[in-house]
């Protein structure tokens, strides 16, 4: 059985109807793959850019592969299929003791998407990204049959699987590596910053004594005030959080608002009153902590129909000032309402089209619109002159001519997913996107 | 509602309805021997079952729909197993993508699957619970069995002659304290209704498998959801020359 959807990116600047065919066995699985010239695997359909769908391919969906298969109390790996949402993972690990440092910051995401685009959580500094905690996978692809594939094995086919978007293959299973959980709840201190610059100072500050470290940062405020904010600084402890509980917004991430409801005037509001409402210490539960952007779906909704674009950069440390200053000009000329900024500190070294490198991760969520796309235009030079790393998968307008210039192995990328492919059995509207 | 059960087999246990219900009894700490076809996804089902809610769990890959099918030698592995078992559960079924309309080809394979095979285990395990006086049999029918139509029409008789003989059991069994259960299913958010055009909503398994449990101990016919009876019924009792038109 298949059907034919209207599937949108996250951000829903990217639509188009896709055939989708959604099995429930591995037979069906495999057939599925088997009888589909071109497929790509899709998991939740929460990534902001178009990876899950296009027009000449057949999603593969995998939201019931959703299973726990195994765990080895000794070295504390797990085994998964890929349509385990992060959700019921980070809550089984607890029950055993066990925690997966690098989680997203939706519980619904499925680690399948976690290995495709190598995501990161707010310890990248200290953890590394997902792909660091994948032990091995297995993967199904219609010319090579299930592979099993790790830094061991296959270790070609392993790199260009963690952060390959999805272009090497379906995931059917995967190995994860995983840490004794701390503690089971988290304590979050909001530590107020008077501008972006020490925002980032206070994150590296607190490298050092942060389980997970971001910041919240008002980038539409101008001179010195640019970026002022709160770093929340996260620590496991044992005490229990305080029983009362805000109650969960339900209101639903596709919006049914005929327009765009975030402008220069709400958002500053919004932004206001989101700072003032952070308390210097609270006491969270570890899914709260985990994912705190759950019970905040009216954010995305408020964007409305035309959605959002996000830019998330890696600015190498030394070029941080300079970006700063550079970024600000930006924003306060094309006059687009800035609605979250968020810092994170990075680690690493950057390859083929991950999401990694050493420095400051700034993220930007706009409007989507012409003004947007000519100010995300203008980011691109910036990252480029201030030799900052893009996030392919959080930005559905990154095309092949930023790309080749953002990624020092755009080429090399390009060139292996050839060789293990040369038919692109794996499409997506993201891959047309960027050219690879 | 009567107590829950403590151990069960699901039949058809990797996907739609038969997933859900044995993760529903699962949560809740009964003991299962669960089955489907393909060996692969059935370790896998009982592994996800046993890892996240720590119960006991013993997967089996079983067609029920072959020739080769022995009900008794399975009822007693899974006596074995098991111990006393409180409840059976068969969602297994199928549909088929060529079952419209005079199709002879796809007779045998439906009603091997959707009728003889769930009937020969209703019986089995109907037989060795009226020993014991108590347990239940829930079986799966369908509304298309009581408004049948060109397309899937080999699938409709075949879940008729399910819910017919679950009646025959029912009156059979349940003096003897042996519950039996049909359920006409609606529309559910299974592989057989993925990507259908569909006029009316989808219930998903899970709600599904919450009914059935909520329902323990009861015998009789039932729809799910519950509105589906009235539209059987207009369906039943609308007359030939306007039934004819429809294209559902």
């Amino acid at each position: 059985m298949h059907a034919q959807l209207n599937l949108a990116s996250f951000d829903r600047t990217e639509r188009l109807t896709a055939r989708v065919e959604r099995p429930e066995a591995y037979r069906q699985l495999f057939e599925a793959i088997d009888r589909q010239e071109y497929t790509i695997a899709r998991g939740a359909g929460l990534s902001y850019s178009p990876a899950s769908f296009d027009a000449e391919a057949t999603s593969i969906e995998l939201t019931r592969f959703d299973r726990v298969l195994g765990f080895d109390a000794q070295s504390g790996d797990v085994v998964v299929e890929p349509g385990v949402q992060v959700g019921v993972l980070s809550a089984y690990l607890a029950r055993k003791g066990r925690h997966l440092p690098a989680m997203p910051g939706y519980p619904t995401i499925t680690v399948g998407g976690c290995a495709a685009f190598d995501i990161h959580g707010k310890s990248q500094f200290h953890s590394g990204t997902f792909g660091d905690w994948v032990r091995s996978l297995t993967l199904y692809h219609r010319d090579h049959g299930e592979l099993t594939c790790s830094r061991e094995q296959h270790a070609d086919v392993f790199e260009l699987t963690l952060g390959g978007m999805g272009l090497t293959g379906v995931i059917v299973q995967l190995v994860l590596r995983t840490t004794p959980l701390p503690a089971p709840h988290v304590e979050v201190r909001s530590v107020p910053v008077r501008n972006l610059r020490e925002a980032a100072d206070m994150l590296q500050e607190q490298a050092t004594r942060a389980d997970c470290l971001y910041s919240w940062n008002d980038l539409n405020l101008p001179g010195e005030t640019f970026g002022k904010g709160v770093v929340f600084v996260e620590r496991f402890v044992t005490e229990p959080p305080p029983p009362a509980r805000l109650p969960k917004l339900g209101l639903s991430v596709r919006s049914k608002l005929p327009a765009c409801s975030w402008n220069r005037v709400s958002t500053r509001l919004a932004l206001g009153a989101f700072a003032r409402m952070q308390p210097a210490l609270r006491i969270a539960p570890l899914h709260d902590a985990l994912f705190p952007i759950h019970g905040k779906e009216y954010y995305y909704a408020a964007f409305g129909p035309n959605g959002l674009r996000e830019c998330q950069l890696i600015v190498p440390h030394a070029r941080w000032s300079a970006f700063v200053s550079a970024l600000q000009a930006l924003i306060e000329k094309s006059r687009v309402p800035v609605t979250l900024g968020s810092l994170k500190l990075f680690r690493g070294e950057q390859s083929l089209l991950r999401f990694r490198g050493a420095g400051i991760c700034v993220a930007l969520d706009v409007p989507a619109n012409q003004r947007s796309l000519a100010l995300f235009e203008a980011l691109d030079t910036l990252a480029l002159e201030h030799a900052a790393t893009a996030n392919v998968s959080k930005d559905s307008r990154l095309g092949q001519h930023a790309c080749e210039r953002l990624f020092p192995e755009y080429a090399k990328f390009k060139r292996e997913l050839a060789r293990f492919d040369p038919r692109q059995r794996c499409r997506s509207r993201l891959r047309a996107i960027t050219g690879v | 509602m009567s107590n829950l059960p403590t151990s069960a087999v699901v039949i058809g246990a990797s996907s739609g309805v038969g997933r859900a219900l044995a993760r529903a009894l699962a949560a809740r700490g009964t003991k299962l021997l669960i089955v489907s076809r393909d060996r692969r996804d059935i370790e896998a089902a009982a592994a996800d079952i046993r890892e996240r809610f720590g119960c006991q769990c013993l997967g089996q890959a079983l067609d029920i729909a072959s020739p080769d099918f022995d009900a008794r030698a399975f009822a007693d592995a899974a006596a074995a197993w098991l111990g006393e078992i409180d409840a059976v559960y068969i969602p297994a079924g199928s549909v088929r993508e060529d079952d419209s309309g005079p199709n002879p080809d796809v007779l045998l394979p439906l009603t091997a699957t959707n009728y003889l095979g769930p009937a020969l285990l209703a019986a089995e395990f109907g037989r060795r619970m009226q020993e014991k006086k108590r347990g239940e049999i829930v079986l799966f029918s369908s509304i298309a069995a009581g408004a049948p139509r060109t397309r899937n029409a080999a699938y409709s008789a075949s879940k008729a002659a399910l819910e017919v003989y679950a009646r025959g059991l029912r009156h059979s069994f349940e003096p003897h304290g042996v519950a039996v259960r049909v359920y006409a299913l609606g529309y559910v958010d299974t592989p057989l209704s993925y990507g259908r055009p569909l006029l009316l909503p989808l219930a998903s398994p899970e709600e599904v498998a919450e009914a059935v449990l909520r329902d323990q101990g009861r015998s009789g016919v039932y729809y799910l959801p519950f509105w589906w009876s009235a539209v059987v019924f207009a369906l039943q009792h609308l007359p030939w020359p306007l039934y004819r038109r429809l294209k559902f």
